[in-house]
């Protein structure tokens, strides 16, 4: 276990320096100049050679990167040139919103998609059955632009019982609750139904297999039966499509943020693009690049956990 | 000897596409206590559906569809999914063919051992535990204690199977259904597996069913045979007679395809053509297409049950004409 976690550790940081490279050669292959955005529209083409002086852009890229990977093993992850804020510090205040926000999501998913895809299993081709697979396949259809919008009308336009949109009151208050209600419900859709598919299929074949039956042959009852016999060995698959979408919700959260208005890495990322923010971009990029790494290794190590017959020594 | 188990008509159906197909058709036979029946036939013959509908474990799209099953006079068909959980493992327990799949691979030996206990025995986790590590010692798993924590996956095929009848036998069951226990196991293996049935066959005393396709299992441990074909028993006799005085052809067709180690130049026989599929409605006799000994009446008219002596039943119409005192065709 402990030379798995160190094996991924090394994988990251190779994976890091690859992901930096790409984001910043295709940010300064991207149309548009930072210059022109800090120096404003009344710049003149001096000022904004100035500005390009003053910041190295216009030395070659490759030294520009070198410099930007220096200062990164440093710790160093540059300023924003729009607020001068540090990255570090732009992402550390964002950061906790997204979090609360995906893993809210990832909460409704798992509960509804687990439970929903059991249920589909034991009464497979029941009338809930098919409502529920009927659900799923809209949900993985529907975007989330549009769910988000939708929700926004029905429940904080026309019923007004929830807010419209921010995220900014603690998740401990009743407030911070009804927040974060229709962002997690948004966001969480597609992925609920995506687990409530697997966990089905999954269980329709454990439900076959013939330990199901021994344990039937031992006068086992149906709840332990499902609970504990086929939902172990049906949840081994799950996992993995859990930590895979938990790693894009956390990265994924830009289009929920912005029908939201929540102030996340999402919109921190989007705000950055558009104002050809290098080193916010890098910086986000990177962040979301690790937690993907990070994700995966849980899942391994939840394998295990799960599985007796895996492991990692 | 008392009956311990009466199957009567018994019929198997299955829903697939093209409509109820009959799996076991209408078959009756008897177990009694401490005796061993052996269930005899080639793949698909309905051997496995018979030990599965006594169970009341058929896959989900199988049904029996008539006949009763009696065990201690009491009737199985028709007991509720409650009723059957609370026999099965207790009163009535098998053992599957393929020990590598049966046991779940993500719990413990010990959690599968002492399930049985504490399901039907009412005992505590430590009570379970102890009379666990017994069941290993008795079904001979060497450090039972250290393997009540492994996984099925650290176990070899034989000590895998041993603890499928470990399990089996905890609540010491009347009626055992062995549903080729030892097909997947080495020929070694299989002897051993064999003895410790037979062996706590007769401490307990329970009935054992054993399904097998291997007739040199069949010589080993059975007291009575039953040999089916194509969803019907064919024959059923004492295991001498069916060695001995094999009546039904497909019987001695069965025989003459084993091979003999101490004959070189023994030609192995072949039953010519393949068993019908369940759909296959078949006029008169089920096997008169492959029976080199087929008549006219035979094409027509289905043959009933011939008592050849009164443990042994032939379902041919040869057995008329033998009877009838006309000449012994078959030898």
């Amino acid at each position: 276990m402990i030379g798995l976690i160190t094996r991924r550790f090394f994988q990251l940081i190779l994976l890091l320096f690859g992901i930096s490279f790409l984001v910043f050669m295709s940010m300064h292959m991207a149309p548009g100049d930072p210059a022109t955005i800090i120096g404003g529209p009344n710049a003149t083409s001096s000022d904004l050679e100035a500005i390009r002086e003053e910041m190295g852009l216009n030395r070659p890229v490759l030294v520009q990167y070198f410099d930007y990977l220096g200062n990164i093993l440093q710790g160093d992850f540059g300023y924003s040139y729009q607020t001068n804020q540090a990255v570090t510090e732009a992402i550390i205040t964002r950061f906790p919103t997204t979090v609360k926000l995906a893993a809210a999501s990832m909460i409704v998913a798992v509960i509804i998609g687990v439970v929903a895809g059991i249920i589909s299993a034991r009464k497979q081709n029941s009338w809930i059955d098919v409502t529920s697979t009927t659900f799923a396949l809209v949900g993985v259809s529907i975007p989330n632009f549009w769910l988000g919008a939708m929700l926004i009308l029905i429940f904080a336009v026309n019923l007004q019982v929830l807010p419209v949109g921010g995220l900014s009151s603690p998740v401990y208050t009743i407030e911070g609750m009804k927040e974060l209600i229709l962002p997690a419900i948004t966001l969480g859709t597609a992925s609920a139904a995506l687990i409530a598919r697997m966990t089905r299929s999954s269980m329709l074949e454990v439900i076959r297999s013939d330990y199901i039956r021994t344990a039937r042959a031992k006068g086992v009852r149906k709840r332990p039966l499902i609970w504990v016999h086929a939902l172990k060995n049906a949840l081994i698959p799950v996992v993995t499509i859990i930590g895979i979408n938990f790693g894009t919700l956390l990265g994924g959260t830009i289009i929920t943020e912005q029908v939201f208005a929540i102030n996340g890495i999402g919109r921190l990322m989007i705000d950055a693009i558009a104002a050809r923010d290098f080193p916010i971009v890098q910086g986000t990029v990177l962040l979301v690049a690790a937690i993907f790494v990070v994700v995966n290794l849980v899942v391994d190590i939840i394998y295990a956990l799960i599985d007796p017959r895996i492991s990692y020594d | 000897m008392s009956r311990l188990l009466n199957v009567d008509n018994l019929e198997t159906k299955f829903r697939t596409a093209d409509g109820h197909l009959p799996a076991v058709r209408k078959i009756s036979f008897s177990v009694d206590k401490e005796e061993t029946l052996c269930i005899v036939g080639e793949s698909g013959c309905g051997k496995s559906i018979t030990s599965l509908s006594i169970m009341g474990l058929l896959p989900s799209n199988g049904e029996i569809t008539g006949g009763s099953i009696r065990l201690d006079d009491e009737n199985l068909i028709g007991k509720s999914e409650e009723e059957m959980e609370q026999l099965r493992g207790n009163a009535l327990s098998m053992i599957f063919q393929e020990p590598m799949t049966a046991l779940n691979p993500v719990l413990t030996i010990g959690y599968q051992l002492r399930e049985p206990l504490t399901i039907h025995k009412n005992m505590s986790k430590k009570e379970a535990t102890k009379a666990s590590i017994e069941l290993l010692d008795k079904v001979g798993i060497p450090d039972s204690k250290e393997k009540l924590d492994q996984y099925p996956h650290e176990l070899s095929g034989g000590m895998r199977q041993r603890v499928m009848i470990a399990m089996a036998l905890a609540c010491e069951p009347s009626l055992l259904v062995a549903d080729e226990p030892t097909t997947a196991l080495d020929v070694t293996i299989q002897a051993q597996i064999l003895d410790l049935i037979h062996e706590l066959q007769s401490d307990i005393g329970m009935g054992v069913i054993f399904v097998t396709h291997d007739m040199g299992v069949v010589a080993d441990i059975a007291d009575r045979v039953m040999v089916m074909y194509a969803g019907e028993v064919v024959e059923v006799a004492d295991v001498e007679s069916i060695f001995e005085n094999p009546q039904h052809p497909y019987t001695k067709g069965l025989l003459e395809s084993v091979p003999d180690v101490d004959d070189v130049s023994q030609e192995l026989q072949v039953i010519k053509g393949s068993m019908p599929g369940l759909n296959d409605e078949i006029s008169g006799c089920r096997f008169h297409l492959r029976c080199p000994f087929a008549t006219e009446v035979c094409k027509h008219k289905e043959p009933p049950s011939f008592e050849v002596t009164p443990t042994h039943y032939s379902k041919c119409w040869l057995q008329e004409v033998n009877q009838s005192g006309q000449p012994d065709t078959i030898t």
